[in-house]
């Protein structure tokens, strides 16, 4: 009996092992799951991110191969048509859609500075931000202040770039939706910690920041916040948003 | 009375729709005649060649088939060096301006420009001068030769220099050996002193003064 007892404490323990190690297996098993599946997610982000890349390059090429080339050659035409006009009034009225037609000209060839990646490398970060600031504020008529209080680690063109695109799409995502006149956005590197925050009416953060992970309109800015490993945070407040990207930049943006 | 005879002006642009309407532009300027209009590169100096008589002032695109703005106007500079070059772009990308500075260009402009503007440049480029709009700024520094008076630093002349090639600040802060933040301190600092906006006006300042040789 008592022999009895000793072997079916062996067979439970025996068991309880067993069921130790499978359930270790099973956790392994998921974690490997839930690597692959965000290893996955990011590979696709980035394939997404190159596609978009790719597909700017075409409007870039498009903007001054044809489209840019098409108008200034009809704002030309419409000029030399305003001297043989005949009457005054002919000559202003066309003189004044020529010079309309200079102002998309000039326009498009502002757009057309953020859509290529090749030219933002080049520019820098920081100088094409402020393109782009200047170019947008125009756009949605709003006055904003750009200030970088400190110097910005060295970073990759890759990285550059990648974080250029995403505080480009903070600003089209805060600038469309203010009803606010005016804007501040915000460079920091404090600590090894990089901050960029795009704030309404002069507001500074909130102490209790909430994640924006629930908001699928930001869903693009996400992706990318995430593919430099940073997060994205909104705080609503009456009488001015902040959105607020925080990262340490360490890590190049993931493959 | 006898007219003064007008100035022949050629023109190189891929764009056909673009380059017949500055042809017609110029034309109704009214002291220009455009007597060679050409394709690419190639084209232009194969007209150059047969010419009866060379225009003073050749205006070309910076991005063309075979032979681009670039490779166009140093062989211009090369076989015909009277003749005077004015870049034309749809994009004000400085790189490719100072570029076209340092082939030989001696103005910008963009495409889509107004008349007055096409008018001041064509006459600006032609009297010898350098032509970009923000030079405007700088002529009026030199008319009242506060411009002799500026005092710019050794590290600033060596950035200076660097800003009549294609490099990124970047790259120029690798080569000065400082940081971007430094280069972008010696850019802002020129900016005031020379009340100047952008890289392409430092660099017509660096060959207009002789700090850069081309």
């Amino acid at each position: 009996m008592f022999l009895g007892s000793i072997f079916l404490t062996f067979i439970l323990l025996l068991a309880a092992c067993i069921a130790l190690l499978l359930k270790q297996k099973a956790k392994h098993n998921n974690l490997m799951l839930s690597n692959n599946i965000i290893r996955a997610e990011r590979d696709l982000l980035h394939a997404r991110l190159e596609i978009q890349d790719h597909a700017l390059s075409v409007i870039y090429d498009q903007i001054h191969d044809n489209i840019g080339q098409m108008l200034t050659g009809i704002q030309m035409k419409l000029v030399t048509l305003g001297f043989d006009a005949g009457s005054k009034r002919n000559t202003g009225n066309l003189s004044m859609l020529a010079s309309d037609m200079g102002r998309s000209i000039k326009d498009l060839r502002n757009l057309s500075h953020a859509t290529d990646s090749l030219m933002i490398e080049k520019e820098g970060l920081l100088d094409a931000i402020e393109k782009e600031i200047h170019f947008s504020s125009s756009i949605y008529h709003l006055e904003c202040i750009f200030t970088c209080a400190h110097e910005l680690p060295e970073m990759s063109d890759r990285k550059e770039v990648l974080l250029f695109r995403l505080i480009q799409e903070m600003m089209i995502y805060m600038f469309s939706r203010t009803k606010g006149r005016e804007m501040i956005i915000r460079l920091e590197y404090i600590d090894d910690l990089f901050t960029a925050s795009i704030a309404e009416n002069n507001r500074r953060h909130a102490v209790s920041a909430q994640s924006a992970d629930n908001n699928e309109a930001l869903q693009h800015i996400k992706e990318k916040a995430m593919l430099l490993h940073g997060r994205l945070y909104i705080t609503n407040q009456t009488g001015g948003d902040v959105m607020t990207f925080i990262s340490n930049l360490k890590d190049e943006p993931t493959t | 009375m006898s007219q003064q005879p007008k100035i022949n002006i050629a023109i190189a642009d891929d764009h056909t729709i673009m380059r017949s309407g500055l042809a017609e532009l110029i034309k109704n300027l009214g002291d220009y005649d455009v007597t060679i209009q050409a394709g690419n590169g190639n084209e232009l100096l194969q007209q150059l060649d047969n010419a009866d008589k060379l225009p003073e002032l050749c205006i070309l695109d910076i991005n063309m088939p075979e032979l681009n703005g670039y490779e166009t106007t140093e062989a211009l500079k090369k076989s015909y060096p009277e003749i005077k070059v004015m870049a034309l772009s749809m994009f004000d990308n400085e790189f490719s301006i100072v570029k076209m500075l340092r082939c030989g260009a001696t103005g910008f402009l963009h495409k889509g420009a107004n008349p007055d503007e096409l008018s001041e440049a064509i006459q600006t480029v032609l009297s010898g001068n350098y032509f970009h709009t923000e030079l405007k700024l700088f002529g009026a520094l030199k008319k009242n030769n506060a411009w002799q008076t500026i005092n710019i630093t050794e590290r600033e002349t060596e950035f200076l220099k660097h800003c009549c090639s294609d490099l990124s600040y970047k790259e120029i802060a690798s080569l000065m050996g400082v940081s971007l933040h430094t280069v972008h301190g010696y850019r802002d600092i020129l900016f005031q002193k020379l009340r100047l906006k952008s890289r392409t006006a430092l660099a017509i300042y660096a060959l207009k003064t002789g700090v850069v040789t081309d």
